[in-house]
């Protein structure tokens, strides 16, 4: 796929992104956040400037590479990008969800060779629709940063499947097909994982599934052995 | 088990078919390895098809141990979700609380005193030591060393009494907590930490003598199970799986946390991608987390505090909530009600003994999270195993299943 | 010979068939090695020269359930694993004990959830339960000590049939073996 040095860093342990004339957007975005009120009412716990100004994520404005190169290739199907402590969230259309991940892994400056995580959040009590946010992470090994991309799906909508740019995403789609019901459109092997093959009862991370389920196992002679189940008051 | 007609789906399927005819004379069988297996460290089952001892494909079925940690995580409040964590995998408990913890702290805003960062890298890199162990133990005992396991074992009880010492657990510790820690350490742990520095290497230097230049051990390790570099990052591979391939990506060099961008260590690297290096690539690791916990001692502020100042997120000192009546309350508060982070979302990785383990969190503001994802490294790392299986030999299954070095309980969740 | 010879008289020991039988079942128990979660950590642990219990009672960890007699069943029992469990026990032959070790194996322990069955005793009968979560390897070793005394105690027809069954049983050999010692026994009054 690509020379040994891709697959090397080139950045050093040592380099520490500081806030200095070259990175001015260090100043002003970690000021923005440390200036913010905080959540709780009593406004004592201010973020830790340690958690903001790590350079992890790469530049925390606009100007980011990885969403320069988005824009550059999709305009506006690439929705907005979301800055919280030192992490970088760009939202992008779902039709291009497969082309951005193509475009950041091939891009020889950025080279998000590898996928991280890849999973789904059902945010059914969050907002109106979409109903799910498929999520990925990605890691580059070249410049030591993250990136999360984000791609919304309604229930029932196809979403493409990453298995032909990451290998690892096999897996973790299938695990989001099993927990989310998410159809991961052309994927070559899309069954239950975590639960048995013949599970019947939906999808168990979706906010309306309740944490006990719907029925309990019970081994046919042993009905009267189970034991009283307590009144369950917790949320869903 | 009897049929009946009360509840027969959710359970699996059985049936495995045993042979099947090719055509030409040419028969291909498919073996049905595990769930209750010596060798699969637990409860996964593999399906193997197999050509003569030849494997052709290995099919991974886990799932016999999801116990749905990451439900339990969106309904149960930030403080209270430590205990879970610990029993995602069960043999490095303390890697995992800290792995959750930095990620609530990061949600939250807030950074541990540098006296609990030290007590926080020192309890996860003898977690680390003691993963290691039951790696190399259980690996070892596959391959057919059978006594690896009792001298493992024995170095290993001696890390998890300075667990029981620190924190009351030998296994599940729970022993972090949001901002810090609630009690200090011991001077007798901290003795019982150098007497363990002491008398290590001269245990692990007898673990290499018996192993590292072994025929056997040669034989059954050596170019078997390779991975090349460009598969390793396509898989997402990570932790001594990922290095062994000789790729250099450790987070606690490429991404920092707590204190470890003040400590010299060094990442060992292997060239081959077989078993044996990742083998030799996990030992060095051993001597490097020794190195580690030295300086850390050394370091280590002797006085200051443990736990952060912080009115909000952290649960107010033991001593202050009998003396005050303001930190009663706020305790009564804190373990009532829970806190209420920021609205956001955080993604938290850190350097596990099997490699990278991630906690995304998101927030909506309430008690409890939202969204509590846990990425686990043996998960993502057990799928590279049909990769490796292709073409490999029956009795090399068990070496391979070993060197990814799952725990069930962290593949499952 | 020995520091026995010539200290006793010649003499007889009785003893009924049964309890010597259940005395060699008690100290040999082989176990089903069969680890489910984080308690199998610590039946390692228990197995391990530290605590080395396995030699310290006569017991022996084998892979086939054909061959054990008792199943520790360390860990979370899950919806998928049940059957699986169902099968072991099943497959093991009569004597067989069962010890469930931990929390989750006794009752669910935390996990409260659509995936776990809530305790073991749904799925297969336990002797013992050994609370803790997980236990320390002493807590294991009380819970085979006190597994050890049901074991002496070990009665087929109780087993198999039940309580009636059994005292029927008794009944009819306290009969027999009054007669066989050739005084008549009353039958008793019940």
């Amino acid at each position: 796929m690509a020379d040994e040095q891709d697959l090397q860093p080139t950045a050093s342990p040592d380099d520490v992104v500081t806030a200095d004339e070259d990175n001015p957007w260090l100043t002003e975005i970690a000021e923005q956040q440390l200036t913010e009120p905080a959540h709780d009412k009593t406004g004592i716990a201010k973020v830790h400037p340690s958690l903001v100004l790590t350079g992890f994520w790469g530049p925390l404005s606009e100007d980011h590479p990885a969403h320069v190169a988005l824009m550059t290739a999709f305009g506006d199907r690439v929705k907005e990008i979301a800055f919280f402590r030192d992490e970088v969230t760009i939202r992008v259309d779902p039709s291009i969800w497969v082309d951005a991940h193509v475009l950041l892994r091939d891009d020889a400056d950025l080279a998000y060779r590898m996928l991280s995580d890849l999973t789904a959040v059902d945010m059914l009590k969050l907002r109106a629709a979409p109903r799910f946010d498929v999520v990925s992470q990605l890691y580059s090994i070249k410049k030591r940063w993250r990136l999360r991309l984000k791609g919304g799906i309604e229930d029932g909508e196809l979403i493409e499947t990453l298995t032909s740019v990451y290998a690892a995403a096999g897996w973790l789609e299938r695990e989001a097909f099993d927990m989310f019901g998410i159809t991961f459109e052309g994927h070559p092997d899309l069954r239950r994982m975590l639960l048995a093959d013949d599970w019947e009862e939906g999808h168990p991370l979706r906010k309306d599934y309740p944490i006990r389920g719907y029925s309990q196992y019970v081994e046919p002679g042993f009905e009267g052995g189970a034991a009283p189940r307590v009144k369950d008051n917790r949320r869903l | 088990m009897a049929t009946t007609e009360q509840q027969t789906t959710g359970f699996g399927t059985w049936d495995v078919s045993e042979e099947r005819d090719l055509g030409g004379g040419q028969r291909e069988m498919v073996l049905n390895m595990g769930p209750q297996h010596p060798s699969t460290h637990g409860v996964m089952r593999l399906l193997l098809t197999l050509d003569g001892e030849t494997i052709i494909h290995a099919d991974p079925i886990i799932g016999y141990l999801h116990r749905g940690i990451e439900k339990i995580g969106e309904n149960k409040r930030y403080s209270q979700f430590t205990p879970w964590t610990d029993r995602t995998d069960y043999t490095a408990a303390p890697l995992n609380n800290l792995g959750y913890i930095l990620a609530v702290e990061k949600l939250c805003g807030i950074v541990a005193p540098e006296r609990a960062q030290y007590i926080r890298v020192i309890m996860a890199e003898l977690s680390r030591i003691a993963a290691h162990m039951v790696w190399l133990g259980t690996h070892a005992l596959d391959i057919g060393a059978l006594s690896m396991a009792l001298f493992t074992f024995i170095e290993r009880e001696k890390i998890l009494d300075i667990f029981e010492e620190f924190c009351g657990a030998r296994l599940t510790t729970n022993m972090m907590e949001i901002g810090g820690f609630s009690r200090d350490i011991k001077p007798s742990t901290i003795e019982k930490i150098e007497q363990l520095l002491k008398e290590f290497p001269a245990a692990q230097q007898d673990w290499e003598d018996l192993l590292s230049e072994n025929p056997i051990w040669l034989a059954r390790t050596r170019g078997v199970g390779v991975i090349e570099p460009e598969a390793a990052i396509d898989y997402g591979l990570t932790g001594a799986c990922l290095r062994g391939s000789g790729i250099n990506y450790d987070i606690r060099k490429a991404q920092p946390y707590l204190i470890y961008d003040r400590l010299d260590f060094e990442v060992p690297i292997g060239t081959n991608g077989d078993v044996y290096d990742r083998y030799l690539v996990r030992m060095e690791e051993l001597r490097q987390t020794l190195r580690i916990l030295r300086q850390c001692l050394d370091q280590m502020p002797t006085d200051g505090p443990i736990m952060a100042n912080d009115s909000n997120y952290v649960i107010p000192p033991h001593h202050n909530v009998l003396r005050t009546a303001e930190d009663m309350q706020r305790h009564f508060v804190w373990v009532i009600k829970g806190f209420n982070p920021p609205k956001g979302e955080v993604y938290s990785a850190i350097e596990h003994s099997k490699g990278e383990l991630g906690h995304y969190i998101v927030s909506d503001g309430t008690s409890m999270p939202y969204r509590m994802r846990i990425r686990t490294p043996d998960f993502v790392n057990l799928q590279v195993l049909p990769y490796m299986a292709e073409g490999a030999m029956l009795a090399d299954s068990v070496a391979l299943i070993g060197t990814i070095d799952i725990v069930l309980g962290s593949v499952d969740r | 010979m020995g520091v026995m010879e010539n200290r006793f008289e010649e003499n007889v020991l009785t003893t009924s068939v049964d309890w010597v039988f259940n005395w060699a079942r008690r100290s040999s128990l082989w176990w089903l090695q069969f680890g489910l979660a984080c308690c199998a950590i610590e039946m390692i642990a228990a197995m391990q020269p530290r605590f080395d219990m396995g030699e310290r009672f006569g017991m022996l960890f084998r892979a086939s359930p054909r061959q054990a007699d008792l199943m520790i069943v360390a860990g979370t029992v899950t919806r998928k694993m049940a059957p699986v469990v169902r099968t072991l026990y099943d497959q093991m032959s009569e004597p067989k004990w069962v010890i469930s070790m931990g929390s989750c194996a006794n009752i669910g322990g935390p996990f409260d959830t659509y995936a776990v069955v809530q305790g073991v005793d749904q799925v297969i009968p336990v002797d013992v339960y050994v609370p803790g979560c997980p236990p320390v390897p002493e807590a294991l070793y009380y819970g085979v000590l006190e597994l050890q005394n049901k074991v002496i105690k070990y009665d087929r027809v109780l087993r198999k049939e039940g309580q009636e069954a059994a005292d029927a049983q008794r009944e009819e050999d306290r009969i027999a073996t009054g007669e066989a010692m050739g005084r008549p026994v009353a039958a008793a009054a019940r």
